[in-house]
């Protein structure tokens, strides 16, 4: 699948790369969001300093969201449109119907953005449904050289461009700004395509807060702005505006077993192939971003742009 | 309901800012070259790998830079407590912690940014104490 043909890689010895993940989160009953004040493994000064406060990871991401509502404006309305357009997608993928249906999901259906304000808070200001599920799942990535991908008996879809960041948070800090913000650029340039031409935006949507941020950090708007960009008809894949957003059904709708990065990619491929079960149109260009870590402490950005021939 | 989480030693990095909490005082740490104000404790100045450190102690006066109240957490310390807030305070000496606001009767309503906090102390049962923060 997704060779590369940047200019400035050396001559690749490796011809064929195979990239994979799984997890059985969802079987093991690993509590990813809900679980805070750590205690394992060795002592650090992050974890000494965090341990006895009982931060869970839903509640670090819910701090950027709280100083995102300050700083902007920006409303639990805004955010709950991301997790709708994603269960819209959902909801017409077999597989995201199924997963949910494995999951014992109570109402399988698309939602409106008053069933998000209505599910119950977990981490104010994050309801039930601004939070991904956990799954179990896997994926795998075929990383080719053009002369291998040219042989194929699948289209090759061509990485075209790709940044990566890491950011911590500091004194003095403004946490409402992602690793994205240097990453993308890097990924941008290298592409030589701007975000506004881009058919399809599959970002890891740990949370709606997340998409919100990387929204604005990729450059899809502007700091702040993501809150009115979301509330126009956009994100669904048969929306004239673009980017469309997560048709697979994202990981609020389809599946997360812990991470996510390998199914950003599968997606991009396949809206670029042509195989979505939300098709965009002749989509032509995506972008996957991927986030790691905890979005308010330190964390990693990963942006890959994607073309079609 | 079981103790909270403890920091743990040896640490050598945190170690001196947890012993200092036995006597309720909150320490930072100031670059005495550059001037810069580091937290949480670390042996270097992150920003240029100095180790010409001091400790310094805090007044405990700050302001509430965002937060979230938690409904849900399943380990077993927080798990009864009911809803309590997580957030990171702005201390006027220019470092950011974090912690948990208390002192207020309804964590979901009476907290907000840019309220003025005090610290407060949690003793426990190992001799440490935890720094929080309540309504200045």
């Amino acid at each position: 699948m997704p060779p590369t043909r940047s200019a400035t890689s050396p001559p690749a010895r490796c011809k064929v790369a195979l990239l994979t993940y799984g997890s059985t989160a969802h079987s093991d009953a690993r509590r990813i969001g809900t679980m805070g004040g750590g205690g394992a493994g060795a002592p650090s000064p992050l974890s000494n300093m965090t341990d006895p406060y009982g931060m869970t990871l839903i509640s670090n991401y819910a701090m950027v969201a709280r100083r995102h509502m300050h700083q902007y404006g920006t409303t639990s309305e805004q955010l709950a449109r991301i997790a709708v357009a994603t269960r819209a997608h959902a909801m017409r993928n077999p597989q995201a119907v199924q997963a949910m249906t494995d999951l014992e999901f109570q109402d399988i259906r698309e939602i409106t953005v008053e069933d998000v304000l209505n599910s119950r808070m977990i981490a104010d200001p994050l309801h039930l449904l601004d939070c991904c599920m956990v799954s179990d799942g896997g994926g795998a990535v075929v990383i080719a050289a053009p002369e291998v991908a040219r042989d194929c008996r699948k289209k090759p879809v061509w990485i075209i461009g790709s940044g990566e960041a890491t950011s911590y948070s500091e004194n003095g800090s403004d946490i409402t700004v992602s690793a994205a913000a240097q990453s993308a650029p890097r990924a941008w340039a290298e592409a030589d395509v701007r975000p506004d031409e881009i058919d399809v935006a599959m970002i890891y949507d740990s949370f709606t807060i997340t998409v919100l941020v990387m929204l604005e950090d990729l450059g899809f708007c502007k700091k702040g702005e993501g809150g009115a960009f979301v509330s126009e008809q956009r994100l669904r894949f048969d929306s004239p505006l673009k980017p469309a957003l997560n048709t697979d059904g994202g990981g609020l709708s389809s599946n997360h077993p812990g991470m996510r990065g390998i199914f950003l990619l599968i997606e991009a491929t396949r809206q670029l192939r042509g195989e979505s079960t939300s098709q965009v149109p002749d989509a032509r260009l995506a972008v996957a971003h991927g986030n790691g870590g905890m979005l308010a402490t330190s964390h990693t950005g990963g942006t890959i742009v994607l073309a079609r021939d | 309901m079981p103790d909270r989480p403890q920091p743990r030693f040896p640490e050598p990095d945190t170690q001196p800012y947890w012993e200092a909490t036995k006597e309720h005082r909150l320490l930072y740490q100031v670059d005495r070259d550059s001037g810069d104000v580091v937290f949480f404790p670390r042996r270097h100045n992150p920003k240029n790998g100095s180790s010409n450190l001091e400790w310094r102690e805090s007044k405990g006066l700050g302001t509430v830079y965002t937060f979230s109240v938690v409904r849900l957490n399943r380990h077993p310390a927080f798990a009864e407590l009911g809803p309590y807030a997580v957030a990171y305070v702005d201390l006027d000496e220019g470092f950011r912690i974090l912690t948990n606001i208390v002192g207020v009767q309804d964590p979901t309503k009476d907290i907000y940014i840019g309220q003025r906090v005090k610290v407060a102390w949690l003793d426990q049962s190992t001799g440490i104490s935890i720094p929080v923060f309540e309504p200045a």
